[in-house]
C-alpha cells in the first residue's frame, strides 16, 4: 500500500560529459596502474595474474548480460530500477574484448598444451607407434621437465588426443565466435533498452522477452566453453563438467555486488534518488545471498564427486592445490580459506534480512564477495602457473596493483556506457511496478 | 456450557480492504495490541498497519536447522569411529573404498548433514507455522457470529480481544464509528 513512491526524475537524467572525461580518465590510470603491476612481475606470473583478473571482470560482464535477460525473459518488475546499471556492466564486453588483447597474443605463453602444442600435432599421425614404443616424443616443451616418466606419458597421451581442440588457431575462432555472441547480444539490449526511452513502446519489452529465451542456451553454451578454454584448459589434463556453472555462479555473485555497490555510491552522489529504495537492496542482497549458496552448492559438487571417486587423474586438480611437491603447505591455506570467506561467513553474516535492508552493510558483503570472487579465481589459475608442476602461491603487490588497474578499466567503461543515457528505463511499461514494490 | 459466559470481543465489519486497513491503524494509533483482522486475501502492508511485530519463526527455524547438523555430525561421525570424542565408545568402524572415517572423512558425510539440516529446519518452518498460528483450531468464537461467513467472500471483519488492557466498550464502538465500521457486535465465547 506504499504506493506513490516517486522518481526523482532530476536524478536519473543522463550525467552527460562529466561522467565521461571522469570515465577516459580512469581508464588511462588504470592502463597505467597495469603496466605498473606487470613491469614487478615475472612474464609468466604477470600475464597469469592478467588472466585472473581478466577472467574476474569477464564474469561480472557476463554475469550482467545474463540478468537482463533473465528479467526480461521472467518479465521481472522488481528490478527495473537497476536493470541500467546491469545494462551499464553489460556493455563492458566491448571493453573486455580489448583486455583480451594480451592474452591473445601470448597463448604460447600462458597456456601449457599451446606451449608444446606444435609438437603434439606432429606426433599425432604417429601417435598408436608412440604409445606402443612407450617412447616420450615429446621431446621438448614443459612435459620433459617432469621427472616421473608415468606422468610424462600421461601428459603426452592426453596432448595428443585433445590437439584438435586444444589448438592455437582453433581455439583463436573459438574466442571470435564466444566474443560474437555476448556482443551481439549485449548490443540488441543495450540498444532496445535505450531506444525505448524515447519512445517508450511496451512491444520492445515484448520483443527484448522473446529474444531472450532464444538466446538463452547461446549464452550458456558460449560462457561455460569460454570458461573451459580459458581457465580450465590451463590443466589441459584434468577435466569437469561443472566448471562452467561454478564460473556462471561467481559471475552472478559479482554482478550482484557491483549493483549493490553501484547504486549505494551513485546514491551517496545524488544519483538516482528515490529510485533504488531499501526494498531493491534487499532483494539484490537476496539474489547475492542465493547465489553465494548456489556457488558452494556446485562447488562442493564439483569436489565431492572427484574425491568418491578418487581417480588419479582427476584428483590431482586439487592435489595441486592441497598439497606441494616439496610437502610444504602450498596452497593448502587457500583451500582452506577459499570455502570460509567465499561461503561459510557470508552465509551466516547475509542470512538476517536487517542485514541485507541495511544499505551499509549490505554494501560491505557487496565489497567482500568481490574480494571473496577475486580471490577464488587466483586460487583456480594461479596454481597452474608453472603446469604440470605447482609452485607455491605467490600473491603479491604486483597482483593487486592489476586488479586494481582492470577495474578502474571496467569502472571507466561503466561510466562511460552510461553517460549519455538514462540511469533508469524512465519509459520501462514495469517501472511503475519496480518504484513501487515492497518485500512481504 | 455451565460457566458464565465469557466476552470474546466486539467484532465489526468493513466493506472494502482500505477500509480495513486504516481501521486497523486507528485502532493501532488508539494503543490497542490484541486484536485481530479477517479479510478474504491477504492485505499488502496489513502487518503495519496492524502494528505486528516481526515474527520469531526465522529464530525456531535457525535452532532447529542447528540442531538438524549437529545431528548430523554426530551421527554420521559417531557410527563411522571406534572411539568418538571426549573417549565414547563409538559405532562400527567401517571402511568403506579406503576413505577415512570419523571426522577425517567428514566430506563424505557433509550430504548427510545437510540433509540433516534441511529436514529439522523444514520441520521448524511447518510446525512452527502451525503451532504460531495456533492451528489446528476447529472451533472460534466469530462463527457464532450471524454475517461472519462472509469473510471468506467480500467481508472484511475487526475483532478487538477482551483481553486487551486497554478495552473498554465505550471506546471501541466510539473508534469503529470513527473508522465507519457497520454492524457492530459483541462475541461471547
Amino acid at each position: 500500500m506504499a504506493h506513490g513512491n516517486k522518481l526523482d526524475s532530476e536524478s536519473v537524467k543522463a550525467p552527460g560529459a562529466k561522467w565521461g572525461g571522469l570515465a577516459i580518465g580512469l581508464i588511462v590510470v588504470g592502463a597505467g596502474v597495469i603496466f605498473g603491476g606487470f613491469s614487478m612481475s615475472k612474464t609468466g606470473h604477470g600475464l597469469h595474474s592478467y588472466l585472473t583478473s581478466f577472467m574476474f571482470y569477464l564474469s561480472i560482464a557476463l554475469g550482467g548480460l545474463f540478468f537482463v535477460m533473465l528479467q526480461h525473459l521472467t518479465r521481472a518488475g522488481w528490478s527495473v530500477v537497476v536493470r541500467r546499471l546491469a545494462e551499464g556492466f553489460m556493455k563492458n564486453i566491448l571493453v573486455m574484448l580489448v583486455l583480451f588483447a594480451p592474452i591473445f597474443m601470448n597463448i604460447d605463453k600462458i597456456y601449457a598444451w599451446a606451449d608444446s602444442g606444435s609438437h603434439a600435432e606432429a606426433h599425432a599421425e604417429s601417435s598408436d607407434t608412440a604409445h606402443a614404443g612407450g617412447e616420450a616424443h615429446l621431446t621438448t616443451g614443459r612435459i620433459d621437465s617432469i621427472d616421473d616418466v608415468k606422468l610424462q606419458h600421461h601428459l603426452e597421451h592426453v596432448l595428443i588426443h585433445k590437439h584438435k581442440y586444444l589448438e592455437a588457431g582453433f581455439f583463436k575462432i573459438r574466442v571470435g565466435i564466444y566474443f560474437l555472441v555476448w556482443i551481439v547480444l549485449a548490443l540488441f539490449m543495450w540498444k532496445n533498452s535505450v531506444a525505448q526511452d524515447s519512445h517508450g513502446e511496451a512491444a520492445t519489452t515484448i520483443k527484448m522477452g522473446k529474444v531472450s529465451a532464444g538466446a538463452m542456451p547461446f549464452f550458456a553454451l558460449s560462457l561455460t566453453f569460454a570458461s573451459f578454454d580459458w581457465m580450465m584448459s590451463l590443466d589441459y589434463a584434468w577435466f569437469s563438467t561443472i566448471f562452467g556453472v561454478i564460473y556462471f555462479a561467481s559471475g552472478f555473485i559479482g554482478l550482484m555486488a557491483c549493483l549493490i555497490i553501484s547504486s549505494f555510491f551513485l546514491q551517496k552522489r545524488g544519483y538516482l534518488k528515490g529510485a533504488v529504495t531499501t526494498e531493491h537492496y534487499h532483494d539484490m542482497g537476496k539474489f547475492m545471498f542465493a547465489f553465494i549458496i548456489f556457488w558452494a552448492y556446485v562447488s562442493f559438487s564439483q569436489f565431492i564427486l572427484i574425491r568418491y571417486p578418487n581417480i588419479p587423474e582427476e584428483t590431482i586438480w586439487y592435489l595441486h592445490r592441497w598439497q606441494h611437491e616439496d610437502g610444504s603447505l602450498g596452497w593448502k591455506n587457500w583451500s582452506i580459506a577459499i570455502p570460509v570467506i567465499h561461503f561459510i561467513l557470508p552465509f551466516i553474516l547475509l542470512m538476517s534480512r536487517h542485514v541485507k535492508r541495511n544499505k551499509v552493510t549490505c554494501m560491505i558483503m557487496a565489497v567482500w564477495m568481490l574480494v571473496a570472487s577475486y580471490l577464488h579465481f587466483y586460487w583456480v589459475i594461479m596454481p597452474t602457473l608453472t603446469f604440470p608442476s605447482v609452485t607455491n602461491p605467490a600473491f603479491g603487490f604486483n597482483d593487486v596493483l592489476i586488479a586494481v588497474g582492470m577495474g578502474l578499466i571496467f569502472f571507466g567503461g561503466f561510466l562511460f556506457n552510461l553517460k549519455n543515457v538514462n540511469l533508469v528505463p524512465v519509459k520501462d511499461p514495469r517501472l511503475d511496478e519496480s518504484l513501487n514494490f515492497t518485500n512481504y | 456450557m455451565a460457566k458464565e459466559e465469557k466476552i470474546h470481543g466486539i467484532v465489526s465489519e468493513f466493506k472494502t480492504p482500505k477500509e480495513i486497513y486504516h481501521a486497523a491503524e486507528t485502532f493501532r494509533d488508539a494503543g490497542f495490541k490484541k486484536f485481530e483482522v479477517y479479510t478474504p486475501f491477504p492485505i499488502h502492508g496489513m502487518d503495519e498497519a496492524m502494528g505486528l511485530k516481526a515474527t520469531i519463526l526465522p529464530w525456531i527455524i535457525l535452532a532447529c536447522g542447528i540442531t538438524g547438523m549437529t545431528i548430523g555430525i554426530c551421527l554420521s561421525t559417531w557410527s563411522s569411529s571406534e572411539t568418538w570424542l571426549f573417549g565414547i565408545e563409538g559405532g562400527y568402524k567401517m571402511i568403506i573404498s579406503g576413505k577415512p572415517d570419523s571426522f577425517e572423512g567428514i566430506y563424505e558425510f557433509i550430504p548427510v548433514i545437510f540433509e540433516t539440516t534441511i529436514l529439522l529446519s523444514a520441520f521448524g518452518a511447518v510446525f512452527g507455522m502451525i503451532g504460531l498460528n495456533g492451528l489446528p483450531k476447529l472451533y472460534h468464537p466469530l462463527f457464532t457470529h450471524d454475517s461472519f461467513a462472509k469473510v471468506s467472500d467480500d467481508g472484511f471483519f475487526l475483532c478487538v480481544e477482551s483481553d486487551d488492557p486497554l478495552y473498554n466498550e465505550a471506546k471501541i464502538k466510539e473508534l469503529f464509528e470513527k473508522a465507519g465500521g457497520e454492524n457492530v457486535n459483541q462475541i461471547t465465547e
